[in-house]
C-alpha cells in the first residue's frame, strides 16, 4: 500500500519534502475543480515554490492557452510563472518541433492548439468549421483533393468535429508515413453541477482509429513526452528527486512510474485509496503485469489541505 | 478447433454446379459484390436468383446499407431484372425496425443516422428524433445552455452512418446512454467504403466513438449479427439454408453466427487468399470467418 502522508508528523513531512527538487503537479482534481480552488491547494504549491522547488502545473487539457491558464492561476492565488505551466497542446507542438517535423499538419482541434503550432512554426490546416453541405456522392464527384504536403494528422478536442473531418483524417492516415498524433486521451469532461458529460479527445481518437485501422500516439500523460519538452529550456530533471502529484492512477501515476519519478496520489479527484486497494488485490490474485503495477503510487494523501494544515501546525 | 477447409467449387464440373442449389431451400445473399457491382449485374446473377424464385426457394437479399430505402433498393434491382418483391429485401435500417417491433418498443428513439434510416423506422411505427443537422453556431457553452435537452420518453439510441455526425449528436447520445434502461443499437459496424481515390468512413467509427464516450457496447443489428435470422424464425433445416457473400467478417460471419451454410463469392472484396491467410494462422475467434464453399462467381452456376 502507498505510504499515507497524513500519518506523518510535521517534522517528517518537512524531511520528506526536502527529498525533492522538482514537483510536477496535476491540476483538475488536485488543485481545483474547474474554477473552484480546493482549500489549501494554492498554499501548498506556494510553499513548494518558496522552498526553492521547481514546480510545474501539468494539465492534459488541449483547449487552453498557457497564458489563459496563468491568468486563472494568479486569480486563484497560485504564484506560478508562464514557464511553469504545461498543457498537452504545448507539449504536442514542441515535441513535433523537436523531432524535426517540417511538413503540414491536418488538425482536428481547437484554435488554441492552432496557436501553439503557430508559435513553433508548424503549418496546419483543418481547424474551424467543416460541414458536409451536400450529398456524399456529390462530394466525391466534386473530387475533394487531399493536400500533398500533409505529413501528420493531429487529433485534439474539437467542438467542430464532424463526419467530414473524420473522413479527411482517415484519408490522410491511409499513407502510413503520415504521423498519427493525439494531444490527450481523456474520454469526457464531467460537469456534475449540470449533470451532463461532454465528449473529449478520447472519443474522437476512437472514431479515427476505427476508421483508419491505425493507433494514435498520445502525447499527454501517461506518456513522457513532456519530459523531453521541458528539457529544452531547463536543466534535466533528476528522476531520483522528482515527484508527480496527481488524482488519476491511469494518467498521473502511470506517467510518474514511466518517467522513474516518485508518485503521490491525492484523493480529491478521480481515484481514492480504495482503488489502490483493489489493484493490490488484483496483483495478489495473479495479475502482476507491468501495466497493472504501474498504477500503484508510492505515497497517498487525502487532500492537499491535509498537507497544508500539517505544515501550519 | 471446429472448422473445415472450404470446398472450392470453381473447378467443379458444370453438371454438379447446376444441381448445387437443389440442396438448399433458403438463400440469404449480400448485394454489392455478389449480385451487383456499381450499377450493373455481375455475371448474370439475376438469372440465378430468378431461377431460385421460380423454384419456390425463399430468397433474402440482406444489405448493411442504411443510406438507401428498401423501396429504392428494390427499384434498382428490378431495373436490373431481378424479380424481387419488397419481401425479399432487408437493410440494416429495416431490420432495426423489425427488431424494435419484436420487443414491443413503444417509446421514442434518438437516432444518429440518415433520412432513409428514419423513413424505414417510421414504416415500422417507431417514433424518432435527432435525424438531420444539429449544428452548433454558438460557442460550446451557449449551445449547452440553450439547446441541450434530453427528452424523457426516449427509450433507445440508434446509431448508423450519419454525414451530419458531430459533437452535439455525440453529446446527446452519450448522455441518453447514461441511463442503462435505454437501449443502445447500432445499425451496422462496417468500418469504411473504399472508392478509387477516397475512403468513406461507415457507421463503425461513429459507433466506436459513442461506445467509448458511454462506456457501453452497442447491440449490432446488421451483419454479422444474426438478429435477422433469429427474427425470421424459419422452419427449414439449417443445413438447407445458405448465406452467399463477398466479405468474410460481415457476410460469412453472419452465416456462421446463424448456424447456416456459407459461401464466399470472389466477385467482391474477399478472395480465397484471404481465407488462406486466416487458415495459416487461425486465431481464436476467426473460425467464424471460414466459409463452407468458395466460388469465383455466381455465373458458374448457370
Amino acid at each position: 500500500m502507498p505510504v499515507d502522508l497524513s500519518n506523518f508528523s510535521q517534522k517528517e513531512l518537512h524531511e520528506w519534502i526536502n527529498k525533492f527538487d522538482t514537483i510536477l503537479c496535476d491540476c483538475d482534481g488536485v488543485l481545483w475543480s474547474y474554477n473552484t480552488p480546493f482549500p489549501g491547494a494554492s498554499e501548498t504549491v506556494n510553499t513548494f515554490i518558496n522552498l526553492g522547488k521547481r514546480v510545474y502545473l501539468v494539465t492534459n487539457h488541449s483547449h487552453i492557452l498557457r497564458e489563459e491558464m496563468l491568468a486563472k492561476c494568479h486569480k486563484l492565488g497560485f504564484n506560478v510563472k508562464l514557464e511553469d505551466l504545461v498543457t498537452s497542446s504545448y507539449v504536442t507542438a514542441h515535441y513535433l518541433k523537436q523531432i524535426g517535423f517540417n511538413k503540414k499538419a491536418y488538425v482536428i482541434g481547437s484554435k488554441e492548439l492552432g496557436k501553439e503550432l503557430d508559435e513553433v512554426g508548424i503549418e496546419h490546416i483543418g481547424i474551424g468549421q467543416d460541414n458536409l453541405d451536400c450529398d456524399i456522392v456529390q462530394y466525391v464527384m466534386k473530387k475533394y483533393e487531399l493536400d500533398e504536403n500533409v505529413g501528420a494528422v493531429i487529433v485534439s478536442f474539437d467542438a467542430n468535429f464532424s463526419y467530414i473531418k473524420l473522413c479527411k483524417a482517415v484519408n490522410y492516415l491511409k499513407d502510413k508515413n503520415n504521423l498519427f498524433i493525439a494531444t490527450n486521451g481523456d474520454r469526457y469532461f464531467d460537469f456534475p453541477k449540470w449533470n451532463f458529460l461532454l465528449p473529449e479527445t478520447g472519443c474522437l481518437i476512437n472514431a479515427i482509429e476505427c476508421g483508419s485501422s491505425r493507433l494514435a500516439t498520445i502525447i499527454s500523460k501517461p506518456s513522457t513526452y513532456l519530459c523531453n519538452v521541458l528539457a529544452e529550456n531547463s536543466p534535466p530533471i533528476n528522476p531520483k528527486k522528482a515527484l508527480v502529484i496527481g488524482d488519476s492512477l491511469r494518467t498521473d501515476i502511470v506517467f510518474g512510474n514511466n518517467a522513474g519519478y516518485e508518485t503521490l496520489l491525492v484523493g480529491t479527484g478521480v481515484n481514492e485509496l480504495k482503488d489502490v486497494e483493489e489493484i493490490i488485490e488484483k496483483i495478489k490474485s495473479g495479475d502482476d503485469s507491468q501495466e497493472t503495477k504501474k498504477l500503484l503510487p508510492n505515497f497517498y494523501i487525502p487532500s492537499l489541505n491535509d498537507f497544508h494544515k500539517k505544515l501550519m501546525e | 478447433m471446429n472448422y473445415k477447409i472450404p470446398v472450392n467449387l470453381s473447378n467443379y464440373p458444370k453438371e454438379s454446379l447446376q444441381k448445387f442449389f437443389d440442396d438448399f431451400d433458403v438463400i440469404f445473399t449480400d448485394c454489392d459484390g455478389v449480385l451487383i457491382k456499381e450499377n450493373s449485374v455481375i455475371d448474370s446473377s439475376n438469372l440465378l436468383i430468378n431461377k431460385f424464385l421460380e423454384n419456390g426457394k425463399k430468397v433474402f437479399m440482406v444489405s448493411n446499407n442504411n443510406q438507401t430505402t428498401r423501396d429504392d433498393l428494390l427499384k434498382k434491382c428490378q431495373n436490373l431484372n431481378f424479380n424481387f418483391t419488397i419481401d425479399n429485401i432487408f437493410t440494416s435500417s429495416s431490420i432495426t425496425g423489425m427488431y424494435l417491433k419484436s420487443l414491443n418498443f413503444n417509446k421514442k428513439a434518438y437516432v444518429i443516422g440518415s433520412e432513409e434510416l428514419g423513413e424505414e423506422l417510421t414504416k415500422f411505427g417507431i417514433e424518432h428524433i435527432g435525424i438531420g443537422r444539429d449544428d452548433m453556431s454558438d460557442t460550446y457553452g451557449e449551445y449547452m445552455m440553450n439547446n441541450y435537452k434530453l427528452y424523457e420518453d426516449v427509450g433507445a439510441v440508434i446509431v448508423g452512418l450519419d454525414k451530419f455526425f458531430n459533437i452535439p449528436k455525440m453529446l446527446k447520445a452519450m448522455n441518453y446512454l447514461k441511463n442503462p434502461e435505454i437501449l443502445f443499437l447500432a445499425t451496422n459496424v462496417d468500418v469504411r467504403s473504399e472508392f478509387p481515390n477516397l475512403i468513406f468512413p461507415d457507421a463503425g467509427p461513429i459507433v466506436a466513438s459513442i461506445e467509448k464516450a458511454s462506456y457501453r457496447k452497442a447491440t449490432v443489428i446488421g451483419k454479422p449479427s444474426s438478429i435477422l435470422f433469429d427474427l425470421l424464425k424459419l422452419k427449414s433445416d439449417k443445413e438447407r439454408i445458405l448465406m452467399i457473400g463477398d466479405r468474410l467478417s460481415v457476410d460469412i460471419a453472419f452465416g456462421k453466427n446463424s448456424g447456416i451454410k456459407t459461401m464466399l463469392v470472389e466477385t467482391g472484396d474477399d478472395k480465397m487468399e484471404n481465407v488462406g491467410e486466416i487458415l495459416r494462422k487461425i486465431e481464436e475467434n476467426e473460425e467464424n470467418l471460414i466459409p463452407d464453399y468458395v466460388v469465383k462467381s455466381l455465373g458458374l452456376f448457370l
